[in-house]
């Protein structure tokens, strides 16, 4: 299986425990000291070698002690449980690392541990900076425009990454809350960062 | 009183503040620790104020804030360097007073409690992207270069669009190396904090590109 071609397009919902706009993304430190997070995709158009991943619905959890360059880190993934058993497959094979990707082979070098797959219902509304996700049993994220602090007007800004490992460019949102409860990934915030966005991966990684 | 006159100025500005990289600021966040402080340095590519030609108008900025930036009581001062004709300078003076509009240079007054006497001091330019530098002589300057990645230590580009963005609309994030400035009760300083760069339109209207 190795040297699988893949390809998808998802939208992608992101949360974390940082400051609006999350330095990390700029290679900064985490502006809490650790990173906790919650991410989720939803494929629009994909496939794994034949397998076809139209459709799919995956999340990560994710928490790290310090910056996740520095490692130590703990992962676990979620595939919704409307995927079948080939697609979550092709799914864990991509997020095992071993198949290239970007941050799909990056991730994985920074956890010392990773929680078994789980397969349970992953409801996704994408709908631009609103879009929300919830993983049944496991945790929730509902982001919103930044609002502007003296004049209460929504806010709209973005982050272009030329080289960036898990997306190109992104819409900054604040997740009004986010919450995971799952074994010792354990974390809830409200107006933290979020981020969403359209991104497309291959083998190769992320390509936009 | 009269109308606002028309201005139009295209920018180059170089930033340093004590943020971490990206300035969480930029996306209404509170700043990184706590306070606000920061260097900007300014060299008009082309512009004109009323029928002033402003190019080639270079100027600088520190700020302090005791928290956010829009929660005020802030300590402000100004620089300009000594090649600025008489009309420049009235024109710069009344852009700066905040009462001709122009995004930016309109809100500063609204949050600075207090400004020191504009200094007028050589400035020395640079501006080249990620490696954009300058300095105020006697007073203070910034040097950046491109942010590196932690573990493979390779040049980083990045930037930061805002549509709606008062100050630029869009710029690149940049390491601020090593900035600084010495006026007064002013004395910051900073190393390997958060940079941007930008070439801006400020107009009467605001930034409008």
């Amino acid at each position: 299986m190795a040297g699988t071609k893949w390809e998808f397009e998802a939208d992608f919902i992101q949360s974390c425990n940082c400051d609006y706009g999350c330095p990390c993304n700029f290679n900064g430190y985490p502006s809490h000291g650790n990173c906790e997070a919650l991410n989720a995709y939803q494929i629009r158009k994909g496939r794994f070698g034949t397998t076809k991943l139209d459709g799919v619905r995956f999340a990560q959890g994710a928490w790290w002690p310090k910056a996740i360059h520095e490692g130590n880190g703990i992962g676990a993934l979620y595939v919704d449980s409307g995927a079948t058993p080939e697609q979550r497959k092709a799914i864990e094979a991509i997020a095992s690392g071993q198949h290239g990707g970007g941050v799909w082979e990056v991730f994985p070098k920074t956890w010392t541990k990773t929680h078994p797959t789980k397969i349970t219902k992953i409801e996704f509304v994408s709908n631009g900076h609103d879009s929300w996700f919830r993983v049944a049993g496991v945790g929730e994220v509902r982001s919103a425009h930044i609002k502007n602090p003296v004049t209460g007007e929504e806010f709209e800004g973005s982050i272009d990454l030329p080289n960036g490992l898990a997306w190109k460019h992104a819409q900054v949102t604040a997740i009004k809350k986010w919450w995971i409860d799952d074994g010792d990934l354990k974390a809830s915030h409200e107006n933290a960062s979020g981020f969403v966005t359209v991104v497309k991966f291959t083998e190769k990684g992320c390509v936009g | 009183m009269a109308p606002n006159p028309k201005w139009r100025l295209q920018l180059e500005q170089i930033q340093a503040c004590n943020c971490a990289y990206g300035c969480p600021c930029q996306f209404n966040a509170y700043p990184t620790y706590g306070q606000c402080e920061g260097v900007n340095g300014y060299r008009v590519r082309n512009g004109r104020y009323d029928g002033t030609t402003m190019d080639g108008v270079r100027f600088a900025a520190a700020v302090w804030f005791p928290k956010a930036m829009h929660e005020g009581n802030g300590l402000g001062a100004y620089a300009v360097d000594p090649r600025t004709t008489k009309a420049q300078r009235a024109a710069l003076d009344a852009i700066l007073s905040g009462t001709v509009g122009g995004g930016i240079f309109e809100l500063m007054p609204q949050v600075i409690a207090k400004w020191l006497p504009m200094r007028v001091a050589k400035i020395e330019w640079h501006y080249d992207d990620y490696g954009s530098r300058f300095e105020v002589e006697g007073l203070g300057g910034g040097t950046c270069s491109p942010i590196r990645n932690p573990v493979t230590a390779k040049a980083f580009e990045s930037g930061i669009v805002l549509p709606g963005g008062f100050e630029f609309k869009k710029a690149l994030v940049t390491n601020a190396d090593e900035w600084w400035y010495r006026d007064g009760e002013l004395n910051l300083s900073g190393k390997n904090t958060g940079g941007i760069v930008a070439v801006s339109t400020i107009t009467e209207k605001g930034c409008v590109r």
